[in-house]
């Protein structure tokens, strides 16, 4: 089941402007299932903030679909169960960190028992019980991104929309939120995080997209855009062997006594090197897809820069 | 509602605002103590509206319009006081704590309107409450009328706050909140003489604008004077004053709901 329906998305800003506006979504498509964690990544400008304000109703699309738990964005009905931390939250500074939960809890509803329940749970899931009672506006940098992470969970949310949670936390902290996302997700909640940190969202994400100006140009699950289109490293002992490989089939990149790496045209060919590696009665140890860090395919993905060099 | 309301309660709490209310209460309660050894005497001479009225009378009255005074200068304050709470609720990453929780933008809005109304009509009925017992022990004077009186305060805070929630919502800008709240006391100031100025202008095209500015604003300080009235036993026989101010004031909370419907963050 979709908990986000994005459908032909459009976003103009100014569009009333001589100069045409500007395009910061352009007919952006996505669904994003429940219980999955979802990245969200792209350069500055690329619309992932705007995207999140769309869902949830902060500005209005120019065209386009959205819907939000089976409502469309906007309707108040949709965010009933969403939490969201914005990038760069000022919460209302004269609040302590318990009474912003508290005003929260009242916004979403909830009655005055289940908001205390839920605050002793969520200060202690935070790690911020000792500054509980201290006005946020003395708070760190990464203290508020820890109430602005509780406040966000006060709803009991089944998706969780979060731009930039770990921005101002230190290494420690972040382990901690990475495995606060996975255990929501393990609890069938939706969690999709908008993060310049690619390494954070390859650990935490089970699927990323990647906008660049305005366009999603490419979505997939990590494993899908880690590993190197059609390109596989097979281990064994070749010895002096010759594999041969028909060109219309692919290519030969590398070949040494323990190592052949071949890019195949379809990845189904590879089947065809692997037979005829037996039909040599040489022994296979290990065939595996060649694999990239998501950084190294975010790079490629967002720069014209040639492959190799990004 | 009641989330909006701690929070406003919070906001002001922190904001300091009580003490000013606080100070002004106090130096009206050092002001009334002082003047406890004052000897009203009053020589009545003639036979005109006064020649009937007994002292204790004009005595009375004249606390009335002294207290009038105090609470439409707590109602001022007010008015200049609240006119940043909307502006600032909708900064840039604070908005987006509120609006992205689950209630319509109108929704939020009515109750920051009532909440503000609810803070700061309480400070001002309560500070009035301190005064005016105090002014009737030491003058030894009391009027249950002067209810009227904290009647047009809290209409006059209602009017009030439409349009500073409404210039806060269109300009997000306090000061260009409070010069609107400015604008509009003065215009409505001026045009309260509406009949004296059409008659002074003679053109009736402008006769006709001036008309109906003064029926179009809000009338707060008519509305001061018709509590005054009916606080000496007088009947209220013109309705526009009130009629048109409240209609005023839905008129800005419909605006100001509207254009933070289309209004994006």
């Amino acid at each position: 089941m979709n908990i986000i329906e994005v459908g032909e998305l459009t976003k103009v800003y100014d569009s009333r402007s001589r100069r045409g506006g500007v395009v910061a979504l352009d007919r952006v498509a996505l669904q994003i299932q429940t219980g999955e964690i979802f990245g969200l990544l792209g350069p500055n400008g690329a619309g992932k903030t705007t995207l999140f304000k769309l869902l949830l109703g902060l500005v209005a699309p120019s065209s386009g679909d959205i819907q939000l738990c089976g409502y469309t964005a906007g309707d108040p009905r949709s965010r009933q169960k969403v939490g969201y931390l914005p990038e760069n939250p000022r919460f209302p500074g004269y609040l302590t960190g318990r009474a912003l939960l508290k005003l929260a809890g009242r916004l979403h509803g909830l009655s005055g028992e289940e908001i205390d329940a839920r605050i002793i749970l969520l200060l202690q899931l935070v790690d911020m019980e000792k500054w509980a009672d201290t006005k946020i506006r003395k708070y760190s940098k990464g203290m508020i991104q820890r109430i602005g992470l509780a406040q966000s969970l006060m709803p009991d949310p089944e998706l969780l929309l979060l731009d930039e949670p770990t921005d101002g936390i230190d290494p420690v902290g972040k382990v901690e939120f990475r495995q606060i996302f996975l255990r929501l997700k393990g609890e069938g909640r939706t969690v999709v995080l908008n993060s310049h940190l690619l390494s954070e969202v390859e650990l935490a994400a089970d699927r990323v997209g990647i906008l660049n100006r305005g366009k999603l140009v490419k979505l997939g699950s990590i494993e899908a855009l880690t590993s190197k289109q059609s390109q596989f490293e097979i281990e064994a002992d070749f010895g002096d062997e010759l594999i041969d490989i028909p060109s219309e089939m692919g290519t030969k990149l590398f070949l040494s006594a323990q190592k052949l790496v071949v890019e195949m045209r379809h990845d189904e060919d590879i089947n065809f090197v692997i037979d005829q590696i037996r039909s040599k009665r040489i022994s296979i140890r290990s065939v595996k897809p060649i694999r990239v860090s998501l950084e190294q395919s975010f790079f490629e993905t967002v720069t014209d820069l040639p492959q190799g060099l990004a | 509602m009641n989330g909006i309301l701690r929070d406003t309660v919070a906001e002001l709490i922190d904001r300091k605002i009580l003490y000013v209310f606080l100070g002004v209460t106090l130096i009206a309660v050092l002001v009334i103590a002082a003047t406890s050894s004052v000897d009203l005497r009053i020589q009545v001479s003639g036979t005109g509206e006064l020649g009937n009225t007994a002292p204790s009378v004009i005595a009375q009255s004249a606390l009335l319009k002294l207290f009038g005074a105090f609470i439409s200068l707590l109602v001022f304050l007010a008015a200049m006081a609240s006119a940043s709470l909307m502006p600032s609720a909708l900064e840039k990453g604070r908005v987006d704590f509120y609006l992205t929780k689950p209630l319509s933008r109108a929704g939020f809005l009515l109750r920051k309107y009532v909440a503000i109304w609810l803070t700061y009509g309480g400070i001002v009925v309560a500070c009035g409450l301190i005064v005016y017992p105090v002014a009737g022990l030491v003058h030894g004077t009391s009027d249950s009328r002067v209810a009227y009186l904290f009647g047009a305060s809290l209409v006059n805070l209602a009017i009030w706050f439409s349009i500073t929630v409404a210039a806060g919502v269109l300009s997000r800008s306090a000061p260009i909140a409070i010069m609107t709240a400015f604008i509009v006391w003065v215009g409505q100031t001026i045009l309260a003489g509406h009949t004296a100025i059409g008659d002074f202008i003679g053109s009736s095209g402008w006769k006709y604008l001036v008309d109906a500015l003064y029926y179009i604003l809000p009338k707060p300080s008519i509305l001061f004077d018709q509590a005054f009235a009916l606080c000496e036993g007088k009947a209220i026989t013109d309705w526009v004053p009130l009629g048109s101010s409240i209609l005023f004031a839905a008129a800005m909370l419909v605006a100001a709901a509207e254009i933070l419907r289309r209004k994006e963050f």
